[in-house]
């Protein structure tokens, strides 16, 4: 089975390799593996500062790969898109979030007696 | 005039406070604090301890529960893991039969089931398929419970799963002197020992003797001496048993509560003693009902001591449901020392 390493910050590398390793398969010539190297900017979780395993400057040396603004970068260059399409679909996740958190902060907490509900489908 | 019986259980509980010694210790230390001094003892005085998993080194632990051991220590003794808990539990098992003394630390308790078939099928069989030839001495550390709603992968009170196991050895400690004293026999055990610290109560102190002390294993603590019923409970749940035990007393219902400290070996006499004393147990269980701890006390005392019963048992358990990540919801299904409260005075008055 062939592996391969990727560069897991560039969507489109990823999409390249993707499509031969699917074309692969479909052929019927086997799986497989593909390493996509990325990295986690934030905590393990909420509340997580992410800063007592590593450093600072590792984190930053991967912010400066972020793979959205290269995806950005390179779509703009290729002129599939236009900037005006960028700042919709941005305007579009953020109202999307925020109108999320506003219907969660503005729910109340659940019932207590709810507390059993769904533990089974019927 | 008391009765023989009174007088048996009277001396086997200033027996049984005399083993705790609790009192005694005018030092004070953190729960957390209790489980380093005991591992960093332990570790100086045998060579054969060494201690592994996710984030013990330099970072010292997720609830600081290594703080410092890794300055002293260094990676050849306390090693961060991958995060592979079937590899973690595999390489202790390898580890203590090969002669070494492990501690793997899990961190979660949850996170054991990754490596429970190491654990059931292998650990706790190796010595007695072997025909006693070969000793599995290690220790699995990891910390239960839910604290500030983490939903159901990190809030979880599996340790009667390991109850049922023979050649398994279970510890669920309430208190600072509890930990430190438990974690040294489990250190000095040739059996492979859960050692399950509660989340919650890392940063509660209490007595903690600096000079050299060991608790063993099967020897319930009584927490507090009573005539009406007897409230048995481990690890967080001793706290809210006492709460309880405390409200109940100004209405004049005396609670005895009983904290076994090991869930196994679990010690039968003290139980069926107070329970012989009361005439009414209930028991108190962070964990679900079903074939749990609470079951287990149960059954023995109806196996052993129903004639001395004069109401029906009683649990107090977790709802059985998944733990809810909102905190109305978690706070529904897991016990409150309301709850404990009322089950309690329901039980005395029926």
């Amino acid at each position: 089975m062939p592996g391969i390493e990727v560069d897991g910050n560039d969507a489109l590398a990823i999409y390249e390799k993707a499509s031969e390793a699917v074309q692969r398969a479909r052929q019927g010539e086997g799986p497989t593996l593909m390493e996509c190297r990325t990295y986690r900017w934030f905590g393990h979780h909420e509340g997580d500062p992410g800063a007592s395993y590593r450093s600072r400057e590792e984190v930053e040396m991967w912010k400066q790969r972020d793979p959205v603004k290269r995806l950005r970068e390179q779509v703009l260059a290729s002129g599939w898109a236009e900037p005006d399409d960028f700042e919709r679909i941005d305007e579009e996740v953020r109202s999307l979030i925020e109108d999320a958190a506003k219907f969660a902060l503005a729910s109340p907490q659940p019932e207590a007696a709810t507390a059993l509900d769904q533990v089974f489908c019927g | 005039m008391e009765s023989k019986r009174e007088i048996e259980v009277a001396k086997t509980q200033s027996s049984v406070r005399q083993g705790l010694d609790e009192t005694s210790s005018e030092r004070v230390g953190a729960y957390v604090e209790a489980g380093i001094e005991a591992i960093r003892d332990e570790m100086r005085r045998n060579p054969d301890i060494f201690y592994i998993g996710q984030g013990i080194g330099p970072r010292g632990g997720n609830f600081a529960q290594t703080r410092g051991l890794w300055n002293e220590f260094g990676d050849e003794r306390l090693r961060d893991t991958p995060i592979a808990e079937l590899a973690q539990v595999g390489l202790g098992i390898g580890a203590a039969l090969a002669g070494s003394r492990p501690i793997v630390d899990l961190v979660f308790f949850d996170f054991i089931l990754e490596a429970s078939g190491q654990l059931i099928q292998q650990a706790s069989t190796i010595h007695y398929i072997s025909n006693g030839k070969f000793r599995v001495p290690l220790v699995i550390r990891a910390a239960m419970g839910g604290v500030r709603n983490t939903g159901p992968h990190h809030s979880h009170t599996f340790y009667s799963f390991f109850m049922h196991i023979p050649g398994l050895r279970v510890a669920v400690p309430a208190t600072s002197y509890d930990v430190k004293g438990l974690l040294k026999t489990a250190l000095r055990c040739d059996d492979p020992v859960l050692f399950i610290e509660h989340k919650a109560l890392y940063n509660t102190k209490g007595p903690l003797p600096a000079q050299e002390y060991t608790v063993p294993f099967g020897r319930p603590a009584s927490r507090r001496p009573g005539r009406d019923v007897t409230l048995i409970a481990v690890s967080l749940m001793v706290s809210k048993a006492l709460e309880a035990a405390e409200i109940l007393e100004r209405e004049g219902i005396s609670v005895e509560v009983i904290d076994p400290r090991t869930v196994a070996p679990l010690d039968k006499e003290t139980i069926l003693q107070s329970v012989s004393k009361t005439g009414r147990l209930v028991i108190l269980d962070e964990a679900y009902a079903a074939c749990g701890f609470s079951a287990e006390v149960a059954a023995l005392a109806s196996e052993e001591a129903l004639d001395e019963l004069d109401a029906p048992i009683r649990r107090i358990c977790a709802l059985p449901a998944p733990h809810a990540f909102s905190p109305s919801l978690n706070d529904y299904l897991i016990p409150s020392v309301d709850r404990v409260v009322r089950e309690v005075r329901s039980t005395l008055r029926g």
